[in-house]
């Protein structure tokens, strides 16, 4: 899938190929992104933890030690940095009662009104309420796949865990969700579908 | 025929577009054949719609690399050197730690630079512009001035107002005094060309000035080719040779700097500056003897009172920069922060200074304030500030700590020296 092997990247790095380092940040940003996501996105914090985690694995880039599973060491410094930032800030989230969810309106939001908006958080609400209802060792895998559209492959060289690991874990994730979300009485709408799948 | 069980269990990587073609083979001649799985598959992808729909909107929608890239940091030296190094710094750790019983976590940098670079560069333009800045208050033999290198010089005379940007130049054996607003005096003897830039900064090319240098908020600073000299208020002499300054002070403290050093001179001390040369040594002299062609040379009294009465300083409130302190507290539970400066006489009416003290991310965590009277005990050179009741930091890495005068209630020197956080 990746014409260059992540290997090759991480020593081109340490050789001191900074555009090197720009290719594992365009090959490993959304999973990064998700990973903060998942872990601090209700706080607003997701871009500034990725940005953290990047910088934070350069820095530390010497120490990796097999350069074939840069993905997860990634993913472990991500989880670290997460970890800190919500460390840091836990007096201050304390005191703040976190956002069910945050992002900018869209054009979409505003053609549906207000009424619209409301279903659609409350829908968001009850998406998130089944991810968080799912086993620990499930919703990483489950964002990932979700939020970034990762492929099974991409999941496993992020997470450390085999493919057929990885398609396991969100077989029994998404027979789970199904039955929790079952009530929504959703439509298979054709065009949701499509979307969802673009 | 496949069982619904197995089917099942292929539902989502079908949905994911991750079944290979004989599963996927399988998976549909079920399903075309059996409603209830049907129905599954209806439901779970629909389910898997929503959930993408939902979290799409929180996607990953643009490249972060370029903002990633455009801060990256220096990467750790090579696991070896950072183990060794890692190593050294536990045992450097090890030894503070026996000698220091109340282990204050120890000060990591401080930035009490800012002040100075600001005062340093403050901007000449604004005092410039041909404006009076004083006048001749003796002059004897001949004196020419002139605006610019090469551009049209003149005579000279007493009472003559001094603008800011002009030049000077001494024949041999004549003799130049000029009274800047503040007051400061510039005495300057035969063969010395002198640029006055403004009241507060003088550039000698060649020769020898004695300087009386008013005390005000502002640096006063002499350029020479060789070093420069920066003071707040004191009276020094300064010879410049073709490569070389020599500076002496009378009274008061100089800074002498050249382009790779730079010392402070007290009154007696001598020094001599040429460019590239470090360190800079300073000798002990005759103060006098240095400075006897000097005394010689007298304002006219009557020339200094149209000055005092004429010229005044430009309007100028000069607003120094904050100190600021960063303290690594290492998730310690920080009881106190204490402040040290060195023990020199200040002013009665001493200002003064707010403290505030915020976390890793600049998040307020409380403020104090220092009281001016702490600086007039002589003996005293600290403050202890203690955290208030109801203040817990216990959790963070480093403190930010900035401290800013209380102007109205006297005199700023930013005395502080040493910022450190004291643990439980």
């Amino acid at each position: 899938m990746h014409p260059i092997r992540d290997a090759e990247l991480v020593f081109r790095c340490l050789e001191g190929d900074t555009d090197a380092f720009s290719g594992l940040v365009q090959r490993y940003q959304g999973a990064v992104y998700a990973t903060a996501y998942y872990y601090a996105g209700r706080y607003g914090a997701t871009e500034d933890i990725t940005q953290e985690a990047f910088w934070t694995a350069y820095r530390s880039l010497p120490h990796l030690k097999d350069p074939d599973k840069f993905g997860a060491w990634l993913k472990e410094v991500t989880t670290r940095t997460a970890a800190n930032w919500l460390r840091r800030n836990a007096p201050r989230l304390r005191l703040e009662t976190p956002l069910p969810h945050r992002r900018t309106v869209s054009i979409e939001d505003a053609r549906q009104g207000p009424k619209g908006n409301a279903e659609r958080a409350e829908r968001y609400e009850r998406v998130q309420a089944a991810i968080d209802a799912l086993p620990e060792r499930y919703r990483l895998p489950v964002v990932l796949r979700y939020l970034q559209e990762m492929s099974y492959d991409e999941i496993s060289r992020f997470t450390g865990e085999s493919r057929d690991e990885i398609r396991g874990i969100l077989h029994r994730a998404g027979r789970q969700m199904r039955d929790s979300l079952a009530e929504l009485e959703m439509t298979e709408d054709d065009a949701q579908w499509r979307r969802a799948h673009k | 025929m496949a069982s619904c069980t197995q089917v099942d269990s292929l539902l989502q990587a079908y949905i994911d577009g991750e079944l290979s073609a004989a599963e996927k083979a399988i998976l549909e001649q079920h399903i075309s054949e059996c409603r209830s799985c049907a129905a599954l598959l209806k439901r779970q992808r629909a389910s898997s719609a929503l959930i993408f729909e939902m979290l799409g909107d929180h996607r990953l929608s643009r490249n972060m690399a370029p903002e990633i890239m455009a801060h990256l940091p220096e990467m750790e030296p090579s696991y070896k050197r950072a183990h060794e190094m890692t190593m050294r710094t536990k045992q450097q750790g090890k030894r503070v730690n026996l000698f220091q019983m109340l282990m204050p976590v120890a000060a990591v940098s401080v930035l009490l630079v800012l002040a100075f670079l600001l005062a340093w560069s403050w901007p000449s333009a604004l005092l410039n512009e041909g404006r009076a800045v004083g006048m001749v208050t003796h002059q004897d033999g001949r004196v020419l001035r002139s605006r610019e290198e090469g551009t049209q010089r003149s005579r000279v005379a007493l009472k003559a107002v001094v603008t800011a940007d002009e030049r000077f130049e001494t024949a041999d054996k004549a003799s130049l005094m000029i009274t800047l607003a503040g007051p400061t005096h510039l005495k300057a003897d035969g063969n010395t060309r002198v640029k006055v830039v403004n009241e507060r900064e003088i550039g000698v090319e060649t020769g020898r000035i004695w300087l009386s240098v008013a005390k005000d908020e502002r640096l006063f600073r002499v350029t020479t080719p060789s070093g420069d000299i920066t003071v707040f208020g004191t009276v020094f002499n300064v010879e410049v040779t073709a490569d070389r300054t020599v500076v002496t002070v009378e009274s008061g403290r100089v800074q002498v700097s050249n382009d790779v050093a730079f010392t402070q001179l007290e009154p007696g001390q001598q020094v001599s500056v040429r460019l590239a040369e470090k360190p800079l040594r300073k000798v002990p002299v005759d103060v006098q003897s240095v400075v006897a062609w000097a005394s010689a040379i007298q304002a006219d009294p009557e020339a200094l009172k149209l000055c005092q009465e004429m010229i005044h300083p430009a309007v100028v409130k000069v607003l120094r920069a904050e100190q600021a302190f960063v303290v690594d507290v290492s998730q310690h539970t920080v009881r106190a922060i204490t402040f040290e400066w060195d023990p020199a006489e200040y002013p009665a009416s001493h200002c003064g200074y707010h403290i505030y003290v915020s976390d890793d991310h600049m998040n307020p965590l409380f403020k104090g304030h220092i009281p001016g009277e702490a600086f007039e005990v002589r003996e005293r050179t600290s403050f202890e500030l203690v955290v208030p009741e109801g203040i817990s930091i216990a959790d963070k890495n480093v403190l930010h700590i900035s401290v800013v005068p209380d102007r109205d209630s006297g005199a700023d020197s930013m005395p502080f020296t040493e910022v450190a956080a004291l643990s439980l």
